[in-house]
């Protein structure tokens, strides 16, 4: 339903956006991943029309964003970052407002209204001043400006982005909630999100595309990814343990950390393909250790991030020197 | 056309409900208040008030003020939006730039009536008991409106540029004192300087430039007599009503146009 094409966006000298292209279907979470300055809410902005693409163009349902801008917008709902709305108005006034500019009259207008408001849970707050609501009610509001016309495309800019973990949870449940009849794109910064509530993810870095694939993959490119999470209580020489775990035939290498009194924790990565828990499990059983944790870990998705984008700015800056 | 409408509703009640037109108003109308009382008071005999004295002044006023009230309130139209993300949320929604921009100057117009019409109601009826002419205040009222709605409208189409809103605020005072108090100091500082040697053409046709002037000439074309024109010794060097006109209309409608332009490249 969403098809970026090459979009390009450069300010002045600068390429915020380079050569983007990406595909979004009915049913998917697009997460939209990247550090801050990435370009990500440039993109989203050229998908709404608010910044004319420098380069390149993006059709939803078929449609260009450059040949039917007002069709286009019809289709899409957008939360643009930090949740923008008129401070004096009352969410009430605001989506009342909105309804009539997308083109809803009367019992119409009122019946999406209604809906949103439900949808987000709003009702307590629908007469108070839009200035004077909490954080977690403003996104809320934002929110339901987003689905008035319960749109088949939603693009929502760092959603969860300053919410306390309740919210964020509340926002999360909402967007999961809605993701079977919506193609639906949402940018952030917060890996955990991923797995959170998205089907799919995008990382750029600098304008640039570096990853596209399931949350699985990128969990899988982590060299934490199977390994296992060995925590024990022991007062022995933490080298001494970590030199019987590196003898398991499975074993690429171990890691430990201080975890506390008499507590040290130990990452033991398997080469790749294999599993290790068992071996683990019993070699700690014939040592006799107190094992406090065991567990297999997905992969540390930062790692991951940081490894993804941090190599890209060292190519760049290869090509500038 | 909801949409223009529902962009001029919201416009004009945002100013409602931040208290723009009550505090503008009631501050317009006392000064209005103690000039139009000064004024009658000026000719000692009440009942047969001196009208144009008590107009002249509150024309004075309106000419001074009004612009900078058409300039504040059409600076942060765009750019406060701008700056709040609001802007970036009313491009998405499926309404044409020029609904925005026609919609806000039309909601701002009518807040510029309103405005003024509170403001001047009281000295009006002050007026009116002393046996002034109700026309004469009515088309007041209506020049005033037009004064603030051509400055209005500049700053709108400033207000379309991406600059910060204390930049917009800094060009649109420097506007004003450009334009209505420094522009007739200037003018008679080039006459002396030139020592009168400067081409009539010249010295007719330089008002065009400045919308203030043109409606100054204006409102003392159709406000008053003769007799008043001469005794400002402006005789012979005022343009007619009708080029006035049309070139008041030039004022009104470019900047919007230029507005609307901007808005749908940005
Ligand atoms: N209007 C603008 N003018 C100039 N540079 C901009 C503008 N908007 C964004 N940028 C720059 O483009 C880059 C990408 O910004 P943005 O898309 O907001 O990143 P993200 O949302 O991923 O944090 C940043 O370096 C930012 O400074
Ligand atoms: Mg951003």
């Amino acid at each position: 339903m969403i098809n970026i094409e090459k979009l390009t966006k450069d300010f002045g000298p600068f390429r915020a956006v380079d050569d983007i292209s990406f595909e979004v279907k009915k049913g998917e979470v697009l997460g939209f991943l990247g550090p801050n300055g990435a370009g990500k809410s440039t993109t989203m902005k050229m998908i709404t029309g608010f910044i004319t693409p420098t380069k390149g163009d993006a059709k939803i349902c078929g449609e260009s964003i450059l040949d039917a801008p007002i069709s286009v917008k019809q289709k899409i709902g957008y939360l643009p970052e930090g949740a923008p709305a008129y401070p004096d108005m009352t969410p009430f006034e605001f989506l009342h407002f909105i309804a009539e500019i997308r083109g809803f009259t009367g019992e119409d207008a009122n019946v999406k209204v209604n809906n949103a408001i439900k949808k987000v849970n709003l009702e307590s707050v629908i007469h108070k001043p839009i200035d004077n609501l909490s954080k977690g009610f403003k996104r809320r509001v934002g929110l339901a400006q987003a689905i008035l016309h319960d749109p088949e495309i939603l693009i929502m800019d760092e959603p969860t982005d300053g919410l306390d973990p309740n919210q964020k949870h509340e926002v999360r449940e909402l967007i999961k909630q809605m993701a079977k009849e919506k193609a639906i794109v949402v940018s952030t910064h917060i890996l955990e999100e991923v797995h959170a509530v998205c089907s799919r993810a995008i990382i750029i870095a600098q304008g640039k595309i570096l990853f596209d694939g399931t949350p699985d993959e990128l969990s899988a490119r982590s060299s934490f990814h199977n390994a296992v999470n060995l925590l024990l209580e022991t007062k022995d020489d933490a080298l001494a343990i970590e030199a019987k775990l590196n003898t398991l035939s499975h074993a690429s290498s171990v890691e430990h950390a201080a975890a506390g009194d008499n507590l040290i924790r130990f990452f033991v990565k398997p080469k790749k393909g294999v599993s290790i828990l068992n071996d683990v499990n019993e070699l700690a059983a014939s040592n006799h250790w107190t094992v406090k944790e065991l567990h297999v870990m997905e992969g540390q998705l930062d790692e991951v991030f940081r490894d993804i984008t941090t190599s890209s700015s060292d190519a760049k800056g290869v090509q500038l020197t | 056309m909801q949409q223009y409408l529902e962009v001029a509703k919201k416009e004009f009640l945002d100013h409602i409900r931040n208290g723009w037109v009550i505090a503008i108003a009631i501050s317009f109308m006392v000064f209005a208040c103690i000039i139009t009382l000064a004024g009658l008071g000026f000719t000692g005999e009440v009942g047969v008030g001196d009208n144009k004295t008590t107009l002249m002044s509150l024309s004075s006023l309106v000419f001074y003020l009004v612009p900078l009230l058409g300039l504040l309130l059409g600076y942060d139209s765009i750019a406060g939006e701008r700056e709040r993300g609001t802007l970036d949320l009313l491009l998405s929604y499926p309404i044409s730039t020029h609904q925005i921009i026609v919609g806000k100057w039309i909601g701002l117009v009518c807040v510029l009536f309103v405005t003024l019409f509170l403001g001047l109601i009281v000295p009006t009826i002050i007026g009116l008991s002393f046996g002034q002419t109700i026309g004469q205040w009515f088309a007041l009222l209506m020049m005033s409106t037009w004064l603030g709605l051509i400055f209005l409208t500049l700053a709108l189409w400033l207000s379309t540029y991406p600059w910060e809103r204390a930049k917009l605020l800094g060009i649109s005072i420097g506007l004003w004192l450009v334009l209505v108090i420094l522009f007739d100091v200037g003018f008679i500082g080039l006459l002396v300087a030139t020592s009168g040697e400067l081409s009539n053409t010249i010295v007719e046709n330089i008002f065009y430039i400045n919308p203030a002037s043109l409606l100054r000439f204006l409102m003392i074309q159709t406000m008053f007599d003769q007799s008043v024109i001469n005794e400002l010794g402006l005789q012979g060097s005022i343009p007619g009503v009708f080029s006035l006109l049309i070139a008041l209309l030039i004022w009104s409608a470019l900047p919007l146009v230029l507005a609307a332009r901007k808005m749908s490249r940005y």
